[in-house]
């Protein structure tokens, strides 16, 4: 029996390996960032908690986290929609926050983080591909905490977490990717869909039915796609010839 | 923390990070291996030679040394059943051994150690998805790290924790794909059974895909067979004792 | 993050000995159109599926229990 076309099944499956459409080695990058707030939260001075986020699902994700109030500080930054974190990882420039009592940026942020005992906040985007994905988080309860050398420690390291990511092959294109994925594997179902229904309108076999597809496209100056859900809904209908019947048909 | 401390974090975090790279460049397990150990005699001074093994109860041992030396060491433990890399193994705990020749713990296995030209050990634990191990870093003379060597020890068992796991991921990727391959083949079969029966019908994919459904049920068969026969033969699939009967092709 | 709520569909998972993945390659090769990302929520209740959807993972968790020498276990959306 004849398969069905091949030639996209294979740039598919490689793009499948690396998006959300297959479970994948997000414990492996998980791990390393977990190693790089664990880093950060002990060499930069005044910083008494580390967070790392990372755009992934079509959202913002705290993926490590030295302790349960910086997770809630990144919890509550998604909620409002607000905060240094989202303005880093979404602008792609680092956001400082010297002393919260002060700040009148992220107005729906502030409160709830001075709620939870923080009082200075500086985030460093995380870069891959010249765009933010996500962004190295530090935390301070004390206002002014973070020194010149303190900030310029943290950008250095958000820049060398941005390499590992790059090198894990994490980019800000995987979301969209694997969005656009999911759209061309329901695209390829329309498509064998659209065969069956041929090859049973004609009496033809899989291959010269999607010839018979792939020919009145281009005649038509349809998308195959285009092609196909316009056949697969004149099933639903008494039947009206649609298209040129092909050579060799019962 | 003063202007050396935060130079000496900055230098120790882009070496890292460049161990990271080349640890997660390496490819599947064995290749990581070999990185993990080529990488610890330059990474951490006062380090001579390297060995690391990993255990998974599915798979089979895999050992790999920078050096026969540091192998014999390995062997020498198996046969005598003692030693630093076993306690380790055992316990999960690091242990540093300053002088082979005069600790007390391994009194068969430290001096024959010491006369084969090894007098310090720094032995980590490693563990990744259900695999344990060992890295084994081996000096010629005794008291060979310092704190600082012993700290980026540590930091190097855990980047090649996280490399050995991407590495296992990426022998699972590979059997993996292969899987999806196949998957999406049959998917697009039934995709095509499924067009057949919307054509013939006049019934949408949903529908179409209860039929099917209903006849894998019934013969309590794959609905994937179903559909191969649907599409060879043409005739409609039976889904149950009172099947109101349809003209075939 | 806490563990899941207990879930009919994570049972029957569970029973079938399937992982997330191998529950999601199967539901693909159904013809299955929802992402991994949407399954797992859907067998989490944290997402509705559409009664199609829910037929086409229902019917992949029954194929495997049947390999196990089941019957088919777990109910269907469209039946009665």
């Amino acid at each position: 029996m004849a398969d069905g076309p091949r030639t996209g099944a294979d740039a598919v499956l490689m793009h499948l390996r690396q998006t959300a459409a297959v479970p994948s080695g997000h414990e492996v990058v998980d791990g390393a960032l977990r190693l790089v707030v664990a880093l950060a939260r002990a060499t930069v001075g005044g910083a008494d908690g580390a967070s790392v986020s990372l755009h992934r699902h079509g959202r913002l994700l705290t993926v490590a986290a030295t302790d349960r109030t910086v997770y809630e500080m990144d919890a509550g930054q998604y909620l409002t929609g607000q905060g240094p974190c989202l303005s880093a990882s979404t602008e792609g420039r680092w956001f400082y926050s010297a002393s919260l009592e002060d700040e009148v940026r992220w107005p729906a942020f502030v409160p709830r983080a001075r709620g939870l005992g923080i009082n200075a906040v500086l985030s460093n985007p995380l870069v891959t591909q010249d765009q933010p994905v996500g962004a190295l988080n530090l935390y301070s309860r004390s206002p002014q905490a973070f020194t010149d050398a303190d900030r310029r420690l943290a950008a250095l390291i958000a820049a060398e977490s941005s390499t590992v990511l790059s090198e894990a092959g994490i980019t800000a294109s995987d979301d969209r990717l694997a969005l656009r994925l999911t759209h061309a594997l329901q695209a390829r179902q329309v498509i064998a869909q659209a065969q069956g229904v041929i090859m049973e309108r004609h009496g033809i076999d899989p291959d010269a039915a999607y010839h018979h597809l792939l020919d009145f496209s281009r005649s038509s100056h349809l998308t195959l796609l285009r092609r196909a859900g316009d056949v697969v809904a004149s099933s639903q209908h008494r039947r009206t010839v649609v298209g040129p019947v092909p050579d060799g048909a019962a | 923390m003063t202007m050396a401390d935060t130079e000496l974090t900055l230098a120790l975090t882009t070496q890292l990070s460049e161990v990271a790279r080349a640890l997660f460049a390496a490819g599947d397990v064995s290749s990581t291996l070999q990185t993990v150990v080529d990488l610890a005699t330059v990474t951490i001074e006062g380090c001579d030679y390297a060995s690391v093994f990993v255990e998974h109860p599915a798979a089979d041992r895999r050992a790999i040394a920078s050096d026969p030396l540091v192998a014999r060491l390995d062997e020498l433990q198996q046969r005598i059943g003692q030693g630093p890399c076993i306690d380790t193994l055992r316990s999960g705990q690091s242990v540093y051994v300053e002088d082979l020749a005069a600790d007390p713990h391994w009194p068969q296995f430290g001096p024959e150690a010491a006369e084969s030209g090894i007098r310090c050990l720094l032995v980590l634990p490693l563990s990744a998805t259900g695999t344990f191990g060992v890295l084994n870093l081996a000096a010629s003379f005794p008291a060979a790290y310092g704190a600082t060597d012993r700290a980026k020890g540590v930091i190097f068992a855990t980047l090649a924790e996280l490399a050995l796991t991407g590495a296992q991921t990426h022998e699972e990727e590979d059997r993996r794909a292969d899987n999806l391959h196949q998957a999406l083949v049959t998917r697009e079969l039934i995709g095509r059974a499924e067009g057949i029966l919307m054509e013939r019908e006049r019934i949408t994919s949903t529908q179409a895909f209860d039929i099917l459904r209903r006849a894998s049920q019934h013969l309590n068969v794959k609905l994937k067979e179903v559909a191969e026969e649907l599409v060879e033969t043409g005739e409609r699939p039976r889904t149950g004792p009172n099947d109101p009967a349809r003209r075939g092709r | 993050m806490s563990a899941p709520a207990d879930t009919v569909l994570d049972r029957a998972r569970q029973n079938a000995g399937l992982s997330h993945g191998e529950l999601y390659l199967r539901y693909f090769e159904l013809g299955g159109m929802s992402s991994a990302f949407q399954v797992e929520a859907i067998v989490y209740e944290l997402a509705e599926a559409s009664p199609h959807d829910y037929d086409v993972l229902a019917h992949a968790l029954n194929e495997r229990f049947v390999e196990l020498g089941g019957d088919h276990p777990v109910p269907y959306a469209s039946e009665p």
